[in-house]
């Protein structure tokens, strides 16, 4: 127990790891996006007639959920790379947390979906709705106040997946730069403790917002 | 898209692979009763606790849902070794996964306590049960129904989560997968059938899980 702690270089680096949670935060926002996109397009799929479209959807869930996030992330990185599609670090990373995310979004959006009573759509498609206007102006809406509180706790989750992407060389997102710093430094103590620190507020924040959010929207 | 699949490659390593998913399983397993035994009692802190036990418990919890496993572990396995505890691989691991899925356990069991009934409790003590007749009766199996469902889902994503052991050189599935997929570069059959033993394990886990739940604590668990 002869270490002695050197807090102010780990501290002189802190632009530097605020930096990498801007980037941390920038890939969990846009995992969100695309995830929350292609979620809802699957659970809509669930419930379609086509059975070829019911099995995409199904193998998609599956995968996704039944599978480890950071296999998720070698896959985009080295299993596409074999067959020519070359995604860099950065684009593997947010690829796979997405595919992650839209697998479980899904999930919870196929249960939100079941709260919305088909009734209501009958009602709109009776009062002239076209097919996408009802579930744009009827379910849509209803879905996310049903799911909006499963889908803060994902976004959350993607943010602590975003560190995964260390293994794969992202270098700039919160892990990567603190790992960045340790390999320089060797003042591993010090660095991790700032990037947990730094991990729980940037989790706080986004659960802070997401409350805001939902007070805005839904007056809850 | 000029590749040519050799399944057979990925095939020949399937004992491998098969014995890394144990190690995955048995991870998972160890993780688990060791976050429940953590989760308990920060339940039975945070319920019945005074304030500064309650503070105390939620700071931990909050702490260590609010950070990535992966942070938790590095901090374990490279932080700890500059302060003269050094922790082998798994040790540093199996260490950080139980701390992680503590803090996701204790929030589950809280829950749990909180929704048994005082009323339960006072029909119980007034048709004359003992304490420990009331715990096995009443208290149990109450907590066991309403915690089947949330506590097996853990265990299947806990399962997921060991993957991260990989990172640290101990040689679970995923660590296993990247070995051979690094040596003859069958990168696609490899990993498809990595991601076939994985679903394959998630599956049977839950199956086991629903059984269990449904003759031990009479809960109407789904297996698909």
């Amino acid at each position: 127990m002869n270490y002695t702690f050197h807090w102010r270089p780990a501290f002189r680096a802190l632009p530097e790891m605020l930096a990498g949670s801007l980037v941390t935060l920038q890939i969990a926002v846009l995992s969100m996006v695309i995830g929350i996109a292609i979620a809802v397009l699957l659970a809509v799929m669930t419930g379609s007639k086509s059975s070829w479209l019911r099995g995409i959807a199904a193998t998609w869930i599956e995968v996704a959920r039944n599978t480890p996030a950071l296999f998720q992330i070698y896959i985009a990185y080295f299993g596409l790379g074999q067959i020519g599609i070359h995604l860099d670090s950065y684009l593997a990373l947010l690829a796979g947390i997405t595919f992650n995310n839209a697998g479980y979004l899904a999930e919870t959006f196929r249960g939100g979906l079941r709260a919305v009573p088909q009734t209501q759509v009958r009602a709109a498609r009776s009062l002239g709705f076209g097919p996408v206007a009802a579930f744009r102006l009827i379910v849509l809406p209803q879905l996310f106040r049903a799911v909006f509180h499963p889908m803060t706790n994902q976004m959350v989750w993607a943010i602590l997946m975003t560190s995964l992407g260390v293994v794969v060389g992202v270098s700039t997102d919160l892990t990567g730069v603190t790992q960045e710093l340790n390999v320089r430094t060797f003042r591993t103590f010090e660095y991790f403790a700032i990037a947990a620190v730094l991990y729980y507020l940037i989790a706080k924040v986004v659960t802070l917002g997401a409350r805001l959010i939902a007070w805005r929207l839904f007056r809850y | 898209m000029t590749y040519t699949f050799q399944w057979g490659e990925a095939l020949k390593h399937l004992p491998y692979l098969l014995e890394g998913a144990w190690l995955s399983l048995i991870l998972a397993f160890l993780g688990f009763w060791g976050g429940a035994l953590i989760g308990l009692f920060g339940a039975v802190g945070k319920v019945y606790g005074g304030r500064l036990i309650y503070r105390i418990v939620d700071l931990y919890v909050v702490f260590f849902t609010n950070t990535p496993a992966l942070v938790q572990i590095f901090f374990l396995f490279y932080a700890l070794p500059e302060v003269g505890i050094l922790l082998p691989p798994f040790t540093a691991v199996l260490i950080g996964l139980i701390l992680n899925s503590g803090a996701y356990l204790t929030e589950i069991q809280r829950a749990g306590f909180i929704s048994v009934r005082q009323t339960e409790i006072e029909a119980a003590e007034v048709l004359g049960m003992s304490l420990a007749q009331i715990v096995r009766y009443v208290i149990v199996p109450h907590i066991a129904k309403t915690l089947f469902a949330p506590l097996s889902s853990f265990y299947i994503w806990l399962v997921l989560g060991t993957s991260m052991a990989s990172i640290f050189g101990v040689e679970e599935l995923t660590g296993r997968a990247i070995n051979i997929s690094t040596t003859n570069f069958r990168t696609i059959e490899i990993f498809s059938v990595t991601a076939l033993i994985y679903i394959a394990i998630t599956i049977l886990a839950s199956a086991v899980l629903a059984l269990i739940g449904r003759y031990a604590f009479r809960v109407r668990a789904k297996i698909f």
